[in-house]
């Protein structure tokens, strides 16, 4: 059911924008290549941003339900554990200090922020006593995501031109990928994927607390670290191909939940293909709400699901993780 | 590029609601002149001795107070796009702090005060903000004058970029400025030459291109390698691709700059394609290579006339803001479009 709405949404994100494309059209891409304007917009444009949206939204999507596992709590995501700070001031280094251009070279700038981020917040957080409590993880993370995002917007604004690079990245959108970037995220992805995949029985554990999961026999250490290098890989590759998109690794999992109850076994692949249908669609609906202008999916995901979130918490009682 | 940003929805009912508020006072775009002073977007700028020591801000405004002879009252000067026009750059001293030079970012209302300015030139309305150097009421307050180029009215004082009146972007509001700017620094002589020669070249140009076919000019530039945005009707460009014997590709789309996606550039297949470079005092036309680059090897513009026939050209981003270069910026683009007539 899910997979079929997923599909439809891919559809549309091919036929649906500035200009409605027919069905045959479309596919006269592939079967009949003439080179016109049409096949090109299908080829270059339209073909390119979702499949951008299918892997950065279901890496963000699992990246949530990842965190959220990890730190047992319910706001946790990747914009709240500092790795989309992590990641964003790394770019933005890369910019201003190294000069680098373009996506390809963002990728690799994106990544190491996010794991830096995200190793310093594990670090932070599991030390003193008692180890990585969700608590702790979740101070750490606030605390590392305000300083990082202080010294991001120093830098900003220390360079004008830097910030207008930054400001159309910092939205996100599906638009700035092109094939070779593509290309160049998805075996990432699928590492990331792997991890996820691995770290599922150690999160069911984690989910019935410490004690319980210690005396369970599960390795909490290794489980925690297979979990954070997960949502990092995740994360990290998510934001260099298309920005820190704000709401939807905290908003999907929720989601998933509802549909699939509490196991991660479940919680995984439902995110991984609810997140993508959530993108796709704010994707579409900005390219035709504010015609000619296209509005960044970023931008449609943070209005439309603020409210949203908002309903969730109110109607589902957050504490239950 | 900085703070140019396009209307929003709102700014436009507000600027609607402006208009409509001022029509029973003469207007903002007009510069009414009186015995006590002249208005400059709202604001009365009284005419009394021409000021000795002057800021400019924004290219236009740094080159407007050079051309009209003023240059050697200028203490203080921010933002420069382009390299000044070489007829200007040997006054243009800021190793020795004539004037003294901010390339980069705002200096503070403090560091702009120490320079013990009486007047402020700006060429966009960023300046005077709060967070720039302060309202123009609060400058006058303080015994500051000031004159903002009319095609970057905001709808209120105080307000930026973000939020301009509905101005007239025709070359007669330049011409306006350059002659109202020269009769508050006490160079109405040079001002009337200045406009004099700008009508010339124009008009020189306009007589060459009787009975051309007009090429469909989109104007647009692309900060930061992201998305594209392109002059609307609500900009000067505009007024420099009709007068140079083009027509505007995204002339219906209002306001100054606007966001596009690739697809709608696509749509629109303009024959030529501008890009403007900018900003820096080091930055000339080959700053916008990389834009120009980009869009050359885009696979999804390859049908695109203007990608197709090779007809994408860089220009100063100095000369399509309103200012003295634009009559020069028309005869340059004319060129540009119909090489044949030159």
């Amino acid at each position: 059911m899910a997979v079929a709405v997923l599909a439809a949404a891919a559809s549309g994100s091919v036929l649906l924008g500035n200009q409605t494309i027919g069905v045959r059209a479309a596919l006269g891409t592939w079967l009949h290549p003439d080179g016109s304007d049409v096949q090109r917009i299908v080829e270059y444009l339209r073909v390119p941003r979702t499949l951008v949206g299918i892997l950065a939204g279901a890496a963000l999507g699992v990246s949530g339900v990842l965190l959220q596992g990890l730190t047992r709590n319910a706001l946790a995501g990747p914009e709240v554990l500092g790795v989309n700070a992590g990641a964003a001031l790394t770019v933005v280094l890369g910019i201003t200090v190294f000069g680098v251009h373009g996506f390809g070279g963002w990728v690799w700038f994106s990544f190491a922020g996010a794991a830096l981020a995200g190793a310093g917040v594990y670090t932070l957080g599991s030390a003193g006593r008692g180890g990585a409590t969700p608590v702790k993880l979740a101070l750490a993370g606030a605390a590392a995501t305000a300083f990082l995002g202080g010294l991001t917007t120093a830098l900003t604004l220390l360079d004008i031109n830097t910030f207008t690079a930054f400001r159309y990245w910092s939205v996100g959108a599906l638009t700035s990928a092109d094939a070779a970037v593509i290309r160049t995220a998805v075996p990432f992805l699928a590492v990331g994927a792997l991890l996820a995949v691995s770290s599922v029985r150690a999160l069911d554990a984690l989910a019935l607390g410490d004690d319980l999961a210690r005396s369970l026999g599960q390795g909490l250490i290794a489980g925690r670290v297979t979990a954070a290098l997960a949502a990092v890989v995740l994360t990290g590759t998510a934001v260099a191909l298309a920005g820190p998109i704000a709401f939807v690794g905290l908003t999907v999992p929720h989601m998933a939940r509802a549909l699939a109850g509490p196991a991660h076994r479940w919680l995984m692949p439902y995110a991984a293909v609810l997140a993508p249908i959530v993108l796709l669609a704010a994707d579409v609906l900005g390219r035709v709400v504010a015609r000619p202008q296209e509005l960044q999916a970023g931008i449609v995901t943070a209005i439309a699901g603020a409210p949203f979130f908002v309903a969730l918490v109110r109607r589902r009682k957050l504490a239950e993780l | 590029m900085r703070v140019r940003a396009r209307r929003s929805p709102v700014s436009w009912l507000a600027a609607v609601l402006a208009v409509a508020l001022l029509t029973g006072c003469g207007g903002a775009a007009e510069e009414p002149a009186s015995a006590a002073g002249l208005t400059n977007c709202g604001v009365t700028v009284p005419t009394g001795p021409p000021p000795a020591r002057i800021f400019a801000a924004f290219h236009n405004g740094i080159e407007a107070v050079y051309a009209l002879g003023a240059g050697d009252k200028l203490v203080g000067a921010a933002y420069l796009d382009n390299p000044l026009l070489p007829e200007y750059a040997a006054q243009f001293q800021p190793g020795r702090k004539k004037p003294a030079y901010y390339p980069e970012e705002y200096p503070s209302r403090e560091e702009v005060l120490r320079l013990d300015p009486d007047f402020v030139v700006s060429g966009f309305t960023g300046a005077f903000t709060a967070e720039g150097l302060g309202t123009r009421a609060e400058l006058t307050k303080i015994g500051i004058g000031s004159y903002l180029f009319t095609q970057y009215c905001p709808a209120a004082d105080g307000k930026d970029q973000k939020d301009l009146a509905d101005n007239d972007v025709s070359l007669d509001s330049v011409y306006r400025d350059l002659t109202g700017l020269g009769r508050l620094l006490g160079k109405s002589t040079e001002a009337q030459a200045l406009v004099d020669r700008m009508r010339k070249t124009v008009a020189d140009t306009e007589g060459k291109l009787a009975g051309v076919s007009k090429p469909r000019v989109a104007m647009l530039n692309r900060p930061g390698g992201g998305e594209l945005r392109v002059f609307g009707g609500g900009d000067v460009a505009t007024t420099i691709i009709e007068k140079a014997g083009g027509t505007q590709a995204f002339g219906d789309v209002p306001g100054r700059l606007t966001r596009i996606g690739t697809e709608e550039l696509i749509k629109r297949r303009p024959d030529v394609i501008v890009v403007p470079a900018c900003c820096g005092a080091d930055v000339g036309p080959a700053g916008a290579q990389e834009v120009i680059d980009g869009l050359r090897k885009d696979p999804a513009l390859a049908n695109v006339p203007a990608v197709r026939d090779g007809k994408v050209y860089a220009v100063t981003f100095a000369e399509i803001t309103p200012g003295v270069r634009n009559a020069d910026a028309i005869a340059n683009l004319a060129r540009l479009l119909h090489p044949e007539k030159f």
